[in-house]
């Protein structure tokens, strides 16, 4: 009996309905039996079985083979205006700064009017919030995201509770610690010391409510809690000065008041987004029945060093960002009359160089749009590279790091100026002197250093390469407090900032040098980012 | 007898047919002690069976949500920074890269000579004893001899670079079962034709333990059914056709005998290579004695069809929800319960969706997973079996034991479980499936011959004494301690 070819043609015709190309004989022999085709259909048509059958289909089916598009879930693209909103309120500490001190004339580092042990108090509290729990938030965040994105939710909600937990254990031994250390070592009266473990507890509190917020991207609730926070705390401050309490007091209750909303939202919006769940990420559709991807209640614990291991450049980089960044503060704080360990809040530095600091804000607004679609970048111009030849990619990721850097410094440079030809009139405004215009005038430049080298970090990071980047963070710290005090004794006070300028220097140019050569072998460190 | 059990998204983390042949193996064997490896997707399942007391030890492998393999796999701090250390770019190179891309190249084309994949696997395996995973695989060195063997392969070198990258990152996620150390065992006995079986290789191969394996459904048959509907490329979709031909060529090649739940399966592993007299059926077995007929309480007035049977595509559950289509317009009062839990949201929403379209919402019941099987078939006139892909599904003899008249997809070893018990159809026919199910709605004569004889049928060949010493029977001849 010979073989019919109008018949094997329509088998063909029919399989290809299933697979437009089927790619081996055992493909085919699939495609058959799933369409009902067996071992005696197959002899029917005068082949010795079914593999010999999805031989001549295979075959027969190459005139209907066209390329099947590969289909991919659709995706949410998030508009540029939002970007640029969320951008507004994603430094959300700097900006309670920045309203509060040209609005209120307060802010968390009591900018000007206050007792100086008020502000030195209140000034250490919010420094050794940061610094301890900016590693645990970095961890975290880390974790958080890399568990869900393996289809692990259990273990990122199990890492999410154990870090919040050893987190506030951490948090409250340095807040007991610190309040020792102020009370025998510094000097500063208990109602103060209590005062700025208060602000530590606080603010390292809601760090810590906040790391999945963060980590989630939940824009609405960031954007939500930090104007709500930012509007109890001016309404508290002039209902307080209205109702007649005096300057230190309003100061003080508005911005715990600010902060324990901030505190308390973050809490909620943690509960909500993750440990609510009680199912995958789903959809309000998926059927009752569906229940596969009911999340068990018990969770088997990971080793804790594995998880430590990989997981200390990110707590080393989360904590060196705030030691270094308030490395010079700390140095211009030193009053070495009042005793060896003696701390004084200094008005006019701190004046000067926070101003500078928050330009940020208006810098992460402008880069933050780019930074956010880096991932979604790297996957379409990864799609148009081959991967035997792959310099396509390289020279589209350098491409994407020049246009950062281009707009980091541009919006740098326009903001810098503006920022250097007002500061006769905005520092005063915020209660500075004359060495405080100086201070702030040296401190763009350093700070304009300083958004370059975070526009590489997050670019950096987006590779997995935290490493380098906790590295650089602590010698730029031990470049930043070594000069310090070093320019303090030869200078005076007024020339710290030239540490701090110089520490920003090396890591913006460390950090560019550094992902530039990333950037030259963009595949391995593309396929290494797991 | 020291036995190596090997499976893989089963017992004793999942439910379902292969989980209940392991528990009825295990329970079956009390004078053997099990070691039981158990790969599994993610490590948050949780042991859904109780260990028995002649299950000694449990090693679970999760491929994929974690991080460091050592989360989970055995480990010590100390030795991870003593490995990390010692896993320099020219031990890579000297030590790992020769194996890896033999392997690499032996997956790539179907493992044509799969002892020397055996090999490459287990030097890979020594290697990672004394060697950090983690750096290796995210090594440069690793980055380099890959791209370099996918220049060397006129398919593979037309990957782009975002799906050269998740290939690799895929294939090193399965490369974690190399981390495993199999204990000293008299027989390793995988449950499934994967990369599970990859850990009584390396058994053979260190310790001389000689393997067996058992096949349910045939291992790359359903993945290439799954293949068919994953969004890849088709230079991809090959790669990995490949990749798991080459692993169902490793484990037939290294074991000592290949156990087919039906001899249906026998025919896929034989085009394999496998020599006839190396393989044996030894068929599933179920307890009559729980699954029988039973009276109880039916909601509804009408015909009732029942299917246990999972939401999903290889049970092609639209099958029957389109085959409803056609047994509502001639019996309106008709029913359909569909006992079984859905793995896949999006198909699952599709079923539900064709049921609206249909306007069978209220004739059509998804009831989930259920606890009480046996009560689920008491409840239908007919149950149906509508696959795609089947080995020797226990649904069905659970359905036979039941006294059912029944209704089954022509496909894997069904044909050879119902015998002359029931009716036939051929699969992703919606309407052929509707008239035989019309067929015994109408001739309750047919329904109750067909049920007495298929009970009759499970009780003598597919029962659970004579699949337990069948397989005591094997471990005596094949385990080493014989």
């Amino acid at each position: 009996m010979a073989v019919d070819p109008l018949a094997l043609d329509a088998i063909a015709r029919t399989a290809s309905d299933v697979e437009p190309r089927p790619k081996s004989r055992l493909e085919a022999a699939v495609i058959l039996e799933a369409i009902g085709y067996k071992d005696e259909d197959a002899r029917g048509h005068a082949f010795a079985d079914l593999f010999d059958l999805a031989d001549a289909v295979k075959e027969a089916s190459r005139p209907y083979a066209w390329d099947e598009p590969v289909i991919e879930a659709p995706r949410r693209r998030d508009r540029g205006a939002t970007l640029y909103l969320v951008g507004t309120f994603y430094n959300i500490g700097w900006m309670i700064m920045l309203i509060a001190l040209f609005m209120g004339g307060q802010s968390l580092w009591a900018a000007s009017n206050m007792p100086v042990g008020v502000s030195t108090a209140i000034g250490l509290g919010v420094v050794l919030g940061l610094a301890s729990t900016g590693g645990v938030q970095q961890f975290a965040a880390w974790k958080l995201i890399y568990y869900r994105s393996q289809g692990n939710t259990p273990l990122a909600r199990y890492v999410m509770r154990r870090s919040l937990l050893w987190g506030s254990v951490g948090l409250v031994i340095v807040a007991v610690l610190a309040g020792i250390l102020e009370v025998a070592a510094i000097g500063l009266p208990a109602p103060l010391a209590a005062l700025s473990v208060g602000f530590l507890l606080l603010i390292g509190a809601y760090r810590l409510a906040m790391t999945p917020v963060f980590a989630l991207k939940k824009f609405v609730a960031l954007i939500l809690a930090s104007a709500v926070a930012l509007g109890a705390m001016f309404a508290g401050f002039r209902l307080l000065a209205w109702a007649g309490v005096d300057r230190v007091g309003s100061v003080v209750a508005s911005q715990v008041l600010g902060l324990g909303v901030l505190l308390a939202l973050s809490i909620v919006f943690t509960r909500a987004f993750v440990f609510a769940e009680r199912r995958d990420a789903g959809r309000p559709d998926d059927p009752p029945f569906y229940a596969a991807r009911e999340m068990p209640t018990n969770v088997r614990p990971p080793r804790f060093w594995a998880l430590a291991y990989e997981g200390l450049p990110y707590l080393v980089y989360g904590t060196m960002y705030f030691v270094f960044l308030f490395g010079d503060r700390l140095v211009s704080w030193l009053a070495p009359g009042l005793g060896p360990l003696a701390l004084n809040y200094n008005s006019s530095y701190q004046i000067g160089v926070d101003l500078a600091l928050l330009l940020l804000v208006p810098i992460t607004v402008v880069k933050f749009p780019v930074i956010y679609r880096l991932a979604e970048y790297l996957e379409v111009s990864s799609k148009g590279a081959d991967a035997i030849r792959p310099g396509t990619f390289a020279e589209a990721v350098a491409r994407f790091h020049t246009a950062l850097l281009v707009r980091v410094l541009t919006a740098s440079a326009v903001i810098g100026v503006l920022a250097y030809l007002a500061a006769d009139w905005i520092v005063p405004f915020a209660g500075g002197d004359a060495q405080s215009v100086a201070i702030f005038r040296w401190a763009i430049l350093g700070v304009f250093l300083f958004a370059v080298f975070l526009a590489n970090a997050v670019f950096a990071m987006a590779f997995r390469r935290i490493r380098a980047m906790a590295v650089l963070l602590i010698v730029a710290a031990i470049l930043n407090y070594g000069l310090g005090v070093l320019l303090a004794m030869t200078y005076g006070s007024g020339a710290i900032v030239w540490g701090f300028l110089l520490s920003a220097t090396f890591l913006g140019v460390a950090s560019f040098v550094h992902v530039r050569r990333l950037g030259r072998d963009a595949d391995y460190a593309y396929f290494a980012a797991f | 007898m020291r036995v190596l059990f090997l499976v893989s998204g089963v017992y004793p983390h999942y439910m379902g047919g292969v989980s209940t042949w392991a528990d009825q193996l295990v329970r079956g064997l009390p004078e053997h002690d099990f070691h039981i490896v158990s790969v599994v997707s993610n490590p948050h399942v949780e042991v859904r069976y109780p260990l028995l007391p002649n299950v000694k030890g449990l090693t679970t492998v999760p491929l994929w949500g974690t991080e460091r393999p050592e989360e989970y796999l055995p480990g010590s701090f100390p030795r991870t920074i003593v490995r990390v250390g010692g896993t320099s770019a020219a031990a890579i190179r000297r030590d790992f890269l020769p194996a890896f891309e033999t392997f690499f190249r032996e997956a790539a084309r179907g493992a044509p000579r799969p002892a020397v994949l055996g090999e490459a696997l287990y030097a890979m395996h020594v290697f990672l004893r004394d060697h950090d995973f983690l750096a290796t695989v995210r090594s440069h060195a690793l980055w380099d001899s890959y791209r370099a063997l996918l220049a060397e392969d006129p398919l593979l070198s037309t990957l782009d670079l975002y799906e050269a990258v998740n290939l690799l990152r895929t294939l090193v996620r399965y490369l974690r079962i190399l981390l495993v150390r199999p204990p000293k065992a008299d027989l390793a006995h995988a449950a499934i034709a994967s990369v599970a079986g990859i850990v009584g290789v390396i058994a053979h191969l260190e310790h001389g333990t000689p393997n067996l394996l058992t096949e349910h459904g045939i291992y790359i048959r359903e993945r290439l059914l799954d293949l068919l509907n994953q969004p890849l490329s088709a230079p991809a979709k090959v790669f990995w056709q490949n990749f798991h031909a080459s692993l169902a060529r490793l484990n037939y090649h290294y074991a000592e005998r290949v156990v087919p739940v039906c001899s249906f399966n026998s025919r896929w592993e034989n085009r394999f290579g496998v020599p006839s007299e190396k393989v044996q059926v030894v068929y599933n077995g179920v307890d009559g004695a729980k699954f029988r007929p039973m009276d109880v309480p039916s909601s509804g007035g009408g015909r009732t069809v029942v299917a246990v049977i999972r939401v999903d595509r290889l049970k092609d559950t639209m099958n029957l929800i389109q085959a409803m289509g056609y047994v509502q317009r001639a019996r309106p009062d008709a029913r359909c319960l569909i006992f079984g839990p859905a793995s896949d949201p999006d198909y699952a929403r599709m079923c539900v969706r064709e049921r609206t379209r249909l306007g069978l919402e209220s004739s059509v019941e998804f009831r989930g997973f259920t606890r009480e099987p046996e009560v689920a078939y008491n409840l239908g006139d007919v149950v149906v079996m509508s696959s795609v892909s089947e080995g020797f599904p226990f649904a069905l003899l659970e359905g036979m034991a039941s006294a059912k008249a029944i209704v089954a997809t022509d496909v894997g070893g069904v044909a050879e479980a119902l015998g002359d018990s029931g009716l036939l159809v051929p699969p992703r026919q919606p309407r052929a499936l509707g008239e035989a199910i019309l067929r015994l709605f109408a001739d309750p004569g047919l329904r109750e011959a067909l049920g007495s004889r298929a009970r009759e049928r499970v009780l003598s060949r597919y029962n659970i004494d004579g699949f337990v010493s069948a397989y005591r029977g094997l471990y005596a001849e094949f385990g080493r301690a014989a």
